[in-house]
């Protein structure tokens, strides 16, 4: 398994933070209200491990929103919300008289948008602070339950390793928990690493 | 089988839904019927013309002039929903009833980048989905008058 060390680990950590910030400052114009974010934990953890870490806890339903990077790395990224917490935001965010009690095609489409600015948001931020360009496609709405989560499984001989980021977004007095999932091949991985350590030599840390 | 630029041309004008393609400097190089006849603006003005001189008031939409930005800065691809935009982004109109009483037709867009050789742009689609988002509201309406009655019955 590839080591990545603490002072790679929270170097991505802030690039992140300063990615989430962009997107609640859309976020916040969209609905003319604050909206915080942050991304207080970055982790490595082998695939098979991704869904415990995620949620400790019981969960069912998951609402996901994935979009297709390429460039000097690619990677395969998701926004994770359970579904309980996705209706909170899309309830939030629209206003909304009735609290839906599952997303529909309204809810699915506003989370695509939500999951859509906070991605392009991070992966920006990397692509600034590392000097490089990705390709993005468009992010793609998808509903997960606990058995089709357990693809992550599966996963484990191309995408032995997942990057998570804990993301907490706080809108109109209420908090909620979600995770950005980065899956990555060994190579990508590996110049991910790569990426870090010229961006750690570019701040003369090393 | 190579197809042509007028057959190119006559597919784009075929289409039901806006099909605008913007260099790098956001000049228009594709502004198809659809966009012609909902926006007002006929092809032979908008195109060569920067995007922010057809519609000033892109400056302050965020939304939009940002997801432009990023497919041309960044290459990165996004949508425009209209379920969070309360207001639609562009000046559009199903008819010209619909334009005299400024109703924007409702919008959900597609901003993706392009990288050709020599070319380096994007592109953004438009699709009228007012039919459905008023269903939408009408639904969400009708959903929140039986909430309404069902506490009462329950009181």
């Amino acid at each position: 398994m590839i080591e990545v060390s603490d002072l790679q680990r929270d170097a991505l950590g802030e690039i992140f933070n300063i990615g989430v910030g962009r997107a609640a400052a859309s976020l916040s114009q969209i609905v003319n209200d604050e909206i915080e974010l942050s991304a207080p934990m970055v982790q490595f953890v082998p695939s098979n491990e991704a869904m415990q870490v995620m949620h400790g806890r019981e969960f069912d339903e998951f609402s996901m929103v994935e979009q297709d990077y390429s460039g000097p790395f690619n990677a395969k990224a998701m926004l994770v919300f359970q579904e309980q917490n996705a209706l909170v935001i899309v309830g939030k965010m629209l206003g909304g008289v009735v609290p839906p009690e599952q997303l529909g095609e309204f809810e699915q489409e506003a989370m695509c948008e939500v999951g859509n600015i906070i991605l392009n948001a991070c992966v920006s931020a990397l692509a600034d602070l590392f000097h490089v360009e990705f390709n993005g496609s468009l992010p793609v709405y998808q509903h997960g339950t606990r058995d089709s989560m357990a693809l992550f499984e599966d996963l484990r001989e191309d995408v032995p390793v997942i990057l998570i980021v804990q993301i907490d977004l706080l809108i109109r007095q209420h908090s909620v928990q979600g995770h950005l999932l980065f899956l990555l091949s060994v190579s990508s991985l590996e110049e991910l690493i790569a990426s870090i350590d010229r961006y750690l030599e570019t701040l003369g840390i090393d | 089988m190579e197809i042509d630029a007028s057959v190119r041309s006559v597919i784009l004008d075929a289409m039901v839904l806006g099909v605008v393609v913007l260099d790098h400097d956001t000049r228009v190089l594709v502004w198809n019927r659809w966009m012609v006849k909902q926006s007002g603006i006929p092809d032979d003005v908008a195109i060569g013309r920067p995007l922010a001189e057809i519609f000033p008031e892109l400056a302050t939409n965020g939304r939009l002039q940002n997801a432009i930005d990023q497919a041309l800065s960044h290459r990165l691809a996004s949508i425009i929903s209209p379920s969070i935009h309360r207001r639609p982004p562009l000046p559009l109109y199903r008819d010209p009833g619909s334009r005299e009483r400024q109703e924007r037709l409702q919008q959900l867009i597609h901003v993706t980048p392009i990288y050709l050789e020599g070319l380096r742009g994007c592109t953004f689609q438009v699709q009228d989905v007012t039919a459905a988002v008023n269903r939408e509201n009408l639904l969400r309406d009708q959903s929140a008058d039986l909430s309404v009655r069902n506490q009462q019955l329950n009181a």
